[in-house]
């Protein structure tokens, strides 16, 4: 008898043995009742050596580290917060509901809010929105009522309100340019309205038509503005607001067109696209798209002019790892005696052009953007990019381009993708986070996310 | 008491001494009966803690794909031996497993047969909705009142759910494990009533009433025969009180019974192996179930596995895409080498093979989704998260769960899956891809190891010999003529006495244990396997343990144990 088995039998004594326990050993078999184990050994626990006795200080942060992540995640499912949010969020029948969203880019203020549904309507129609806030100086709504789909129409009433837009001159200036002439980026508020009709038509073959007609109103402010200097300060008018006969606050019409009365204006427009993408996760592929859209100030707005866009997408690779390539290009044009409000030249600059620059960092008549992508597969819900993104923009259809002045960015993104079932490459992306850094800005974040 | 206490010093002297002068690394077995139960059914006045473990999928999969792993690793535990198994290497019979095919094979009736339980008898009335997993179902009762889950098959995959369950049950049963048993009925929406008292959890929380618009919209998603009659698979209530799930780590709280850690038994480790026989996904404690059962006046805990309803080729709602069955939900180091090596490192499913050969699956055998055969490879098999006893499974334990699978013939299977009344060439494919991915098992797990079993002593007086059956060369997973022993015997102190190679000859082999003397013997067998380049080097070891039993004056065979 083993002394393992001589200190059970001594322990088991004090509470119950069991009646086979008595048996001699000889005569039955290990048995786990009696303190033995099933093969009738000795039970031997793994030496203590140097590796083991080095690794047991990580071992022991790594339980401090994970213990709150598992027990937070444990007690968001033992009380089924998701669940009841999901449950509180959305009606019984499943056709109504509310999402939280949040966003975030770098230079902005970080806005968050509900995009909602109302799928009770016949034949398909929706009507979805969003409402996103990041207090009263950043307010973004959004009413869509989505006809049936064989319609292809959607009518859009929108609010969207900013007092951190930026403006950093018109004309591809960099940080050092703007220095030089004792500017820099600045801010400025607007309270855009509008109401827009979108249009789909698929065609025949590859080609798709999309039309758009809106009509906008948009209310400038400088005096209430935050996340920097304000444009009343960066670019007010040579010699004063007073000398130029201007009221307080001002902001010079030459630098910054339309400010000072607002925009009231309408625009209507077509694209025709040539789609050779693969659906999916995959996007492999060509794509081609060429717009045009007219603009037409209203109620006393000087505004006329036209804007033209293209844009070539080729993705090469697959799923695992692709190559995209894509260059866009956009002129808007003066029709009308007056100078083109600053908010309708193009901005190449942003979350969907160069993403190392903010909104509105360059302004100028035409603007050109080029991205190179390389996208590969990290796993079945999520993927990175890395990319480049290269613009500039200048005159009136490409005039004046200095092709010295292109303005870089660099970035990697991750981008989730939900499973609608079956193979990883019908995943549907979802979130994306970014980061970019541009030699002439910093670096910036790129964020989206919508919960459930 | 002081007289006991010097009888215990001196004993732990010579303990240790003996232990120390010992083969390192080998301690010798009794020499007693073999244990063949591991009396876990004792009465518990109290029935244990329950727990929500099923409800919890984010939780265990953080716990035990991140923290548990972490802890795994950082442990450095090695190679730590399972403990529910006998001296003869097996599992004995256990509230959590009892052998059955691979011991005492089953007849084709009985395998077919499955567990006991009475089918459902039409009509059938829900009584709850379905608020756990993702298979489109109800609780209901019949017309015995017997109380079944009834889960159907998505619209499109006739089969999907319903021959998972039925086939992939059946083969847990024969195999040994506690199962609730499954049934593959038809029956038309006219023999299905609602309860005025049904209630089903809208969204998981919300408490409502089961409506005959919401079962009719339901039943709407789902697969329908041709003349409109709906195919199910039913599953029998576990009897006695459930209390959630049984973990794969650790011991149940409050069930005295509950001796050897979840993660070090091999009846669970070794399900592994079962698991990626039949492709399922989700093997977590998820998909257990432990019940509080009376069996002849005693109370105790039974433990049961679930929902195999992600078997084969089935996600349970859709067919399983190619990652599904090569990839952890959470793959940290995989998806850090895929971001480092700007995708170059690249997962076995990524292949444009394996692409093709999913789409040929699944658009030839809806019914099955994406079960591959000849390409199978248990090495890259991953399910849905990473479990703790999976995790430790051993080449011994890994071999012990082929022998499981490999036990199952073909006639076995054939009777399997008739079972799950499939299309005529449903069911030779996957009929097909279980004995290939048997096979593939068998070879994978069995050759590597010496197939050592059944060993008996012969001991003449002047020489001993040691016979086995070779389960490898048995079951056709090594041929004869490829294969060699080699054989070191040793006293059980370390000193050898002798070593030999001989070349296999049949599925039985005898090898010389040396002569006569002294009272223990360890006889290690390593299968040397011709590689194509000539003998290759000799596999993992199993070792037969022979001990001098004094009152019949020879050696008798008093364990069987092998390299993990």
């Amino acid at each position: 008898m083993t002394p393992a088995l001589i200190l059970a039998a001594l322990l088991a004594s004090e509470t119950t043995v069991p009646p086979a326990c008595a048996v001699p050993e000889t005569e039955r078999a290990p048995d786990p009742r009696c303190g033995e184990t099933l093969d009738g050994r000795a039970t031997r626990e793994p030496p203590m050596t140097a590796t083991r006795a080095a690794l047991e200080v990580p071992r022991l942060a790594t339980q401090v580290v994970m213990w709150p992540i598992v027990h937070g995640t444990e007690a968001v499912e033992r009380y089924q917060l998701i669940d009841w949010m999901d449950a509180i969020l959305t009606t019984d029948d499943g056709l109504v509901g509310v999402r939280p969203i949040i966003h975030y880019s770098t230079s902005f203020l970080p806005s968050g809010g509900a995009r909602f549904f109302y799928d009770r309507l016949p034949a398909a129609s929706e009507v979805a929105g969003q409402f996103q806030t990041a207090g009263p100086d950043v307010m973004l709504a959004e009413l869509d009522l989505r006809g049936p789909r064989r319609w292809g129409l959607t009518l859009a009433a929108i609010w969207n309100r900013r007092y951190d837009r930026l403006f950093a001159g018109i004309g591809p200036h960099s940080v050092d340019d703007l220095e030089a002439a004792g500017q820099q980026a600045a801010r400025y508020g607007s309270d855009n309205f509008g109401a827009e009709l979108r249009w789909v038509r698929p065609l025949p073959r590859w080609f798709t038509l999309y039309g758009h007609a809106d009509l906008q109103r948009r209310d400038y402010t400088a005096t209430h503005v935050v996340g920097g200097p304000s444009v009343s300060t960066v670019f007010a008018p040579p010699g004063g607001c007073a000398a130029a006969g201007l009221p307080a606050d001002c902001v010079d019409p030459a630098q910054m067109p339309g400010f000072a009365s607002g925009l009231r204006i309408a625009h209507a427009g077509a694209t025709l696209g040539l789609g050779l993408r693969e659906p999916g996760r995959e996007r492999r592929g060509a794509a081609l798209l060429l717009g045009a859209t007219a603009a037409q100030g209203l109620a006393g707005d000087p505004s006329r002019h036209a804007t033209f866009t293209g844009e070539g997408i080729v993705a090469v690779g697959g799923v695992n790892r692709m190559v995209v390539l894509r260059a866009r290009a956009a002129a808007v044009q003066r029709l009308g005696g007056g100078p083109i409000p600053f908010d309708e030249l193009i901005s190449p600059s942003g979350d969907t052009g160069m993403r190392g620059f903010p909104d509105g960092r360059f302004r100028g008549q035409s603007g050109l953007v080029g991205t190179a992508e390389y996208r590969w597969y990290l796993t079945w819900y999520l993927d990175a990019t890395l990319f480049t993104d290269v613009g500039t923009v200048a005159g009136p259809a490409f005039s004046d381009i200095d092709w010295s002045r292109w303005f870089p960015s660099f970035g990697i993104g991750f981008r989730l993708f939900k499973s609608p079932g079956g193979a990883y490459w019908d995943a549907l992306a979802r979130d994306e986070i970014q980061f970019a850094y541009a030699p002439d800005n910093g670096f910036r974040m790129l964020f989206t996310m919508t919960a459930f | 008491l002081k007289q006991v206490g010097f009888i215990l010093i001196a004993l732990l002297i010579v303990a240790g001494g003996a232990a120390l002068a010992r083969e390192p690394g080998l301690s010798w077995f009794p020499d007693r009966p073999v244990a063949w139960s591991e009396h876990d059914d004792e009465n518990v006045a109290k029935m244990p803690e329950t727990n929500n473990l099923q409800e919890e999928a984010a939780t265990v999969t953080i716990r035990d794909s991140v923290a548990n792993e972490a802890d795994r690793i950082l442990a450095a535990e090695g190679k730590v031996s399972a403990q529910d198994v006998n001296a003869m290497d097996e599992v004995p019979c256990s509230t959590w497993f009892c052998a059955r095919n691979h011991l005492h094979p089953l007849t084709t009736n009985e395998i077919a047969r499955g567990p006991a339980f009475d089918p459902p008898v039409l009509p059938l009335t829900i009584v709850k909705g379905k608020d756990e997993g993702a298979a489109t179902g109800f609780v209901m009762v019949d017309a015995r009142h017997n109380k079944f889950m009834v889960k159907f098959d998505p619209a499109g995959h006739q089969g999907l759910v319903s021959a998972a369950e039925a086939v992939g049950e059946r083969i847990f049963h024969a195999a040994g494990y506690n199962i609730a048993g499954a049934t593959v009925f038809e029956f038309a929406r006219s023999d299905l009533k609602v309860s005025p008292t049904a209630t089903f959890k809208l969204f998981k929380v919300e408490k409502r009433p089961v409506t005959e618009a919401r079962v009719t919209s339901q039943l709407a998603g789902i697969a329908h025969l041709p003349d409109g009659r709906i195919r199910a698979v039913a599953i029998p209530w576990i009897k006695g009180q459930t209390m959630g799930s049984f973990d794969m780590i650790g011991r149940r709280p409050g069930d005295p019974n509950d001796r050897i850690p979840h993660e070090h038994r091999r009846s669970l480790r070794a399900s592994w192996v079962l698991f990626a026989w039949l492709s399922v996904l989700d093997s977590g404690p998820i998909n257990t179930m432990d019940s509080y059962v009376e069996v002849a006046g005693r109370h105790f805990v039974r433990h049961y596995i679930l929902d195999l309803s992600c078997a084969f080729g089935s996600s349970t709602v859709f067919p399983q895409g190619p990652q599904d069955e090569g990839e952890y939900l959470i793959e940290i180091g995989r998806t850090l080498r895929s971001l480092f090596t700007l995708g170059l490192y690249q997962r076995p499913y990524q292949s444009r093979q394996n692409r093709e050969e999913w789409q040929r699956l699944t658009l030839a055998y809806p019914s099955i989704g994406f079960y591959p055969a000849e390409t199978f490879d248990p090495e890259i098999f991953r399910g849905d998260r990473r479990v703790p006893a999976h995790m430790r499974m051993t080449a011994r334990d890994a071999y012990w769960g082929a022998k499981l699978v490999t036990s199952f013939t073909d006639d076995q299977l054939h009777a399997l899956v008739a079972t799950a009344q499939l299309s005529t060439g449903d069911s030779a494919y996957l009929e097909h891809a279980l004995e290939v991915r048997r096979d593939i098992i068998g070879r994978r797990y069995m050759r590597p190891i010496a197939a050592v079993e059944n060993p008996t002593a012969l001991d003449d007086g002047h020489r001993i010999n040691v016979c086995f059956d070779d389960l490898a060369v048995a079951r056709g997973y090594a041929s004869p003529s490829e294969l060699r022993y080699v054989v070191d015997v040793t006293d059980g102190y370390g000193r050898p006495l002798g070593s030999s190679e001989l070349a296999a000859v049949g599925p039985h082999a005898c090898v010389a244990a040396g002569g006569p003397g002294g009272e223990y013997r360890i006889v290690s067998i390593r299968t040397r396997l011709a590689d194509g380049k000539g003998a290759g080097t000799p596999g993992k070891a199993s070792r037969i343990h022979l001990r001098w039993r004094a009152r019949e004056g020879r050696f008798v065979v008093v364990g069987l144990e092998r390299d993990e």
